[in-house]
Order: structure tokens, then sequence, then C-alpha cells
């Protein structure tokens, strides 16, 4: 009997203890936080947080309200800023569900980037699956304020334009916050982020009728890949410069690109599958790279007179490619060295293949790299020509001569 | 005195995988990275080398007294005296070993899951647990562990498969090239914590039948070697050396990674159940051998008289062990290296020695 009542007394002490509720906060107290602005500001930093609007998303009747809410704040540091917050939020701001973290170019360039990573870091509460980028020529306060059509949150447009992009047209890049911190911390690799900027008229872009018209005032753009020497923003590549650094780095699943024809007109191909290894070699002293792209690329669009049945002109084209991805990665690497910064983790590579040799290089990392030497490879197969062969354009081509 | 209980091979080959695993699985591929970097692998296995070596000391020191435990063995050896005062060292060490465990997990749970909650409220649910298991006695403990074992195995599993996608295996080249010295030095820390720490078995080896004994600890430090290994190696090749090195959990951070087709994703709380059951078993053996060392040095009939003092003294001294999260780190990778070191290692090389001189005699 008396055993049963400690018994009993153990199961009730248990089950008031074990609930796990001691630091529940529900639903209703949170305030999601999708993306997340830093910004340079004399005080330190000015930090804008970009909140969902529950009830404008899975409501049963829908306001004209905006889907998001910013607010912003300044503070010494981002973790003073983000507390300093409650004063004008009405709940505690919840960063679980960020999807992505916007800096402004300003503090990018001037400050630089590592002093705000920290935080990001080792906040318990911040995952690592959400992407960085930076706010090109603007304030990251002003880009998280535009509204968006279709993705009714506008962080959740960004992230998934700037995942889309990256798929499916290959000049930008997602990083993700664990690859920025490896890039900023490895003396053999400089890290890169994507800019974002505003098209049309980025004043309208907080107003609800950014998203009422059919052609919205402003938009949020993706620009082209931003490089760091150090933790400091030191220049931007081009469309094709970049589409050259995901082609060294590995990173393009799948993309478009296009060559002269023969005559006047152009064809173009969809590169479906690439894969490029990187060897290095100690030649002499010397670091050098051996960079092989080999691709696989269906035919897409053919804009001029060409016999594609015709093998050999196939082979012609494949050559063009190949050249054309050459000319991309050389003129990627060229813009690399002028900004002195080997975003493509050359010396990885290096203390990879040549770790001894490594050694010695490393010190002065940034000047070996621009004595590197570099050959690339590139092997560009096509294997389709998707579902027609011979394009309709010859036969017009040739009624037009006879009409003449 | 201890019961007159019986532990199967395999019973006891799964504690002695849940005592090498036990908090070491969250905190060992931190400490092997920042001394080898992206070798840090290397170093835990030729830690687990060495711990299947003592495997075979501890084994010939339980061979040359049958049926006894360490505290009898201890006397049996050294006189009443000398014996006694060696086992109370024993039971410091084995004291500091269960308050150090609570400790790191206190520390984890509140620094990852449950932010507000205080750390006494942890440690002590965890305590409360442990001395039910310890007043069960041994039998009823290594049963427990068998049951629980499928699970731990198979939370590593799908901890392994499902971030093996992620991972990179540039991030651990060139393979034992660079930093040689520094993986060689990443073994010392790594023999003290976790598996200079397994002298604790020979206290429970004598419930073992007499030829499985042996075998069971081989495999058994065989397997949380090796997985030992594979977790360091996945949090190598998924997170890189650095961000390993950096996180004070990084295996926590590994669970993180895991995004199976965007569905199957924010599971890492699933993967903490390793580490939840592995602590469990690693406080409950040493806390188990605490309590029978004292009711043995004491010649108390039943050691069930000293658990319940026993947990609040674990709670209390656990609470003051460490003043921050820090000094846990500096002290696992300095004073424990020597302590460690003399307890399991030249304590026992000297029982061996001793017991051989004294059997010519």
């Amino acid at each position: 009997m008396n055993q049963k009542v400690v018994h009993l007394l153990c199961i009730v002490v248990l089950c008031i203890s074990l609930t796990g509720c001691w630091s529940s906060r529900e639903l209703s107290e949170l305030a999601i936080a999708t993306a997340l602005g830093i910004d340079k500001h004399e005080d330190g930093y000015k930090l804008t947080v970009q909140i969902m609007n529950p009830g404008e998303i899975a409501g049963r009747q829908l306001t004209t309200r905006a889907v998001v809410t910013t607010y912003s704040t300044t503070g010494k540091t981002i973790f003073e800023a983000l507390r300093r917050l409650t004063t004008i939020t009405p709940r505690k701001i919840y960063l679980a569900h960020l999807r992505i973290i916007i800096f402004g170019q300003e503090l990018m360039e001037e400050e630089g980037l590592a002093n705000s990573l920290d935080f990001i870091s080792r906040d318990h509460e911040l995952r690592t699956d959400f992407s960085l980028a930076i706010a090109k020529d603007m304030s990251a306060e002003d880009l998280i304020k535009v509204l968006t059509p279709i993705e009714k949150v506008p962080a959740d447009k960004i992230f998934s334009s700037l995942k889309t992009s990256q798929d499916n047209w290959a000049p930008t890049k997602v990083v993700m916050l664990d690859e920025l911190i490896s890039s900023l911390t490895s003396p053999g690799k400089q890290a890169v982020l994507t800019g974002l900027y505003i098209s049309g008229k980025p004043e309208t872009g907080n107003h609800i009728e950014n998203v009422q018209q059919v052609d919205s005032p402003a938009k949020v753009h993706l620009d082209h890949i931003g490089v760091f020497k150090g933790d400091k923003l030191v220049g931007w590549l081009n469309e094709s410069e970049s589409k050259g650094f995901n082609y060294i780095t590995d990173n393009v699943l799948n993309t478009v690109g296009w060559v002269e024809c023969d005559q006047t007109g152009t064809i173009s191909v969809e590169v479906f599958k690439s894969n490029t290894k990187l060897t290095g070699l100690a030649d002499n002293g010397t670091p050098k790279i051996t960079i092989d792209v080999k691709s696989e690329a269906s035919i897409g669009e053919v804009a001029c007179q060409i016999d594609i049945n015709d093998e050999k002109k196939l082979t012609e084209i494949e050559q063009k490619l190949e050249k054309k991805i050459e000319e991309i990665v050389n003129g990627s690497i060229a813009k690399a060295k002028e900004f002195n910064s080997d975003i493509f983790g050359f010396g990885d590579v290096l203390r990879r293949f040549e770790p001894k040799k490594w050694e010695t290089w490393k010190e002065n990392w940034s000047e070996e790299f621009q004595n590197i030497e570099i050959t690339v490879n590139a092997d560009m197969k096509i294997r389709r020509t998707g579902t027609t062969t011979e394009s309709f354009i010859g036969k017009i081509e040739q009624k037009k001569e006879k009409d003449e | 005195m201890s019961e007159k209980v019986r532990i199967s091979g395999a019973q006891f080959a799964i504690l002695v995988i849940m005592n090498v695993l036990g908090t070491a699985i969250i905190i060992v591929p931190s400490i092997a990275a920042s001394f080898g970097q992206q070798n840090g692998w290397f170093s835990v296995l030729l830690a687990t080398l060495f711990g299947i070596g003592l495997v075979f000391l501890y084994y010939l020191i339980d061979n040359n007294h049958p049926n006894k435990n360490l505290y009898e063995q201890l006397e049996d050896l050294f006189g009443k005296w000398i014996g006694k005062f060696l086992s109370v060292l024993f039971i410091v060490f084995f004291f500091e070993i269960a308050i150090g465990n609570l400790r790191v997990m206190g520390d984890f749970i509140i620094t990852q899951i449950l932010v507000n909650t205080p750390i006494e409220v942890i440690m002590l649910l965890a305590v409360i647990t442990c001395l039910i298991a310890v007043r069960m006695g041994i039998e009823v403990i290594s049963r427990t562990a068998e049951i629980f074992f499928p699970y731990t195995v198979i939370a590593i599993i799908l901890l392994i498969t499902l971030v093996l996608p992620e991972s990179e295996i540039t991030h651990i080249q060139p393979v034992l090239q660079n930093n040689i010295a520094a993986t060689l030095a990443g073994v010392i820390p790594l023999l003290g914590y976790p598996f200079l720490e397994l002298v604790v078995m020979l206290a429970i080896m004598k419930h073992v039948n007499k030829q499985k004994a042996g075998r069971g600890f081989l495999v058994g430090m065989t397997i949380g070697g090796l997985l030992l290994t594979v977790v360091t190696l996945m949090c190598l090749v998924v997170l890189g050396s650095d961000i390993t090195a950096r996180n004070v959990y990084p295996t926590y951070v590994l669970g993180k990674k895991i995004s199976v087709a965007d569905f199957l994703d924010r599971i890492e709380i699933l993967v903490a159940i390793i580490w939840f059951f592995t602590i469990f078993f690693k406080i409950t053996i040493s806390f188990y051998v605490v309590a029978i060392g004292v009711s043995h040095t004491l010649n108390l009939k039943n050691y069930k008289t000293t658990t319940i003092p026993l947990a609040y003294v674990i709670m209390v001294f656990g609470f003051f062990a460490s003043p921050n999260i820090i000094s846990t780190r500096i002290f696992l990778s300095s004073t424990w290296i020597p302590v460690s070191l003399i307890f399991g290692l030249v304590i026992p090389i000297v029982m061996l020695v001793v017991g051989f001189v004294k059997k010519k005699i």
C-alpha cells in the first residue's frame, strides 16, 4: 500500500514537471520574422525586420491590409537593435522561420561582413537554412519594404527567385550561412553574395497598390554576384562573369547559351547537365589550375539557316559553344584577378592537390593568385534537338528568295 | 555489498557502447576538429585503437580476480587500508564523471532547446530518473539499455544517412597530408574523454559471464569508437572542419542539416534522442558505481542506503561543477587528461603488475 502511494506521488510529480511548457510561446505570441535587413548607421547598425501578418495569409476573410509589416530600429550591436525592436513591435520577434538576410551595400563596403555575421551564427533561434544577399546601391531597409505579387510574403519571393534563378539561369547564386562563413575564414577562398535591387519606382514599393497593378511599379530584381575581399565588398561581376563563376565552382544546373550561326542569326542551346573538375598542380613553383567543364546540352532555338541534320554542323556548334564557355570562364577569372580576390577557391584546390606547396603559397596568396596559370578545357556534347529536327526557317527563307 | 546478479555479454557490450558515446558524441567532433582540422576523424580512429588496447588491460585485470569488483580487487591487492584509500580516490573519479556528464547535458539542453528553463530543473529531472534506475539495480539498468539500444542505433543511422547527400568529400581533403602533428596531438584529449573513463566498467564486470565479458567489452568498445569516428567524419564532410571546430555542439548542427525533399525537415530533436539515451546510461552507471563503492568502503549491507544522499550531492555538485561552458571545455582538454590517465591507465597497470607479482610469490 505504502509503495503504491509513493509510486502515485512519483507519477504526479513527473506529470507536472515533464510537460515541457516552461518557456512555451504560443503562435499568437510570436512575431514571425521572414526577412532581416542590416544597414550601416551612425549609431552602429540599423536593423529592419519584415514580419508576417498571419491573418492576411491564412485568415478566412482577407482584408486589404498588407501581408507583411516592417519595423526598423538602430543599435550599437545587432543583438541590441533586435531587442530594442520590442519597443515598437507588439510581440517578441521569432527568428526561426527567417528566409533571407539582406545587407546594405554601404555596410558591406565600409565595415565589412564579419561583425554582423557573428550574432547570426551564435543565436540559437536562427537556423542555417536561410539565404544571404546584398542590397545593391541601396539600403537593405528599402529593399525589404517592397511588396510583391504572386508570392505574398516578399521574403519568400526573394528566396524562391534566388533559387529558381540559380537552378535555371546560372548567373546568380544562393549563399547560405555555413558556406559564407567557411569562405570568409578559409585562407584559400573569398566570399561572394548575390545582389538585389529594386527597379521601377522604389517609392511605390511599400504601398499595397504595388500588388494591385498588373505590372507592379516596383519590382525586386536579382543582380549578379558581388565579390568580397576579406570581409569587404570590392566589386560586382557582370552577367557573363557571374555565369563563368558558377561554371568554375560547378554550380551550373541548367542554363541557356547561344552562339552565332554561319550566317546571320543565332542558335541557342539548353545546358541541362554540367560538371566541372578543378585540378591543381605546382609547376616549378607556379600554381597551375586546370578547369575541365563537361556539359551536355540540347538545341532549344534555331534562329538562322542551318541544317542541324548534318552531324558536321552539329560538331561545329559544339566547338563554338566550347569556345564560348572558355571565354566566359577566362573573363570571369580576369575580373577576379582585377579585384585580386580568389572567389573560386583555387587556393583550396591547391591545398588539396599540393598540400606541401600550399603551405608556402598560403602566406601571400593574393600575390600568388595573380600569377596563377589557368587552363580551361570545355567539352560540350549536344545530345538532342528538341521536338523538331531541321528548322522551318530554312524553308521560309527559300520561299522568300523565290518570291523575290 | 553488491547484489547477486548476472548481465549477459550482449547487455554488457551495449553498456560499453553507451558509455563510449555518452556526451562524447556531441562534443568529440568539435575537440577533434579543433586539433587535427580536416583530419580530426583520424584522431578519433587512433583513440579508438587505443581504447581497444585498454580493453585487453581491463580484461586481464578482471581475469586475475574473477567475481570481484574493482573495490574488492583493490583491497585484495594493496591490503585493507591502501585499498580503501585507492577506492575513495576512484569513487571521486567516478563521481566527477557523473557530475560532469550531468552538467554537459544540462548546458546542452538550455543552450539549444529549452532556453529559458533553469538548468537546475533539467538536471533534477535527470538525476531523479537516474536515481530510480540505480535503485533498481544493475540488472534492470542493463535490460533497459537493451531496450533503448535499437532506438539509439536507428537514430544514429538516420542521422548519418540523411545528411549523406549534403556531404562533400573535398572538405576532408587532402587526407592526412597537413597538420599531422596536430592530428596526433588531438588523440590525447580524446583518450581521457571518453575512452579512459571506461575503467568504470571494471566495477560491474564481475556480474558478466566470464567468457563473455572480454568479448562484450571488445565488441562494445569497437562499435562505440567506430560510431564516434563515423559521426566525426560526417560532421567534417558536411560542415567542414572550421564550422565543426567552432560549434559547441557540432552533432546537433549536423542534425539541423537534415532536409529531405523540403519535406523531412527540422527533425534535429529526434537526433538528440541518441545522446539523451547514452547520457542517461553514462550517468546511471557512474552513479551506480559510486554508490556500490561508498557502501563497500563503509561496509554497508545494502548499497541502496547511499543512493538518495548521493543523488542530492550529485545534483548540487553538478550545478557547481563549472562556472561556465568554456571552463568545461578547457577542463576536458587539460585537467581531465592527467586525471583520467592516472585512474584509467596508471593504476590499472600497477594493479596488473602487483597481481602478477603476488601470483608468482
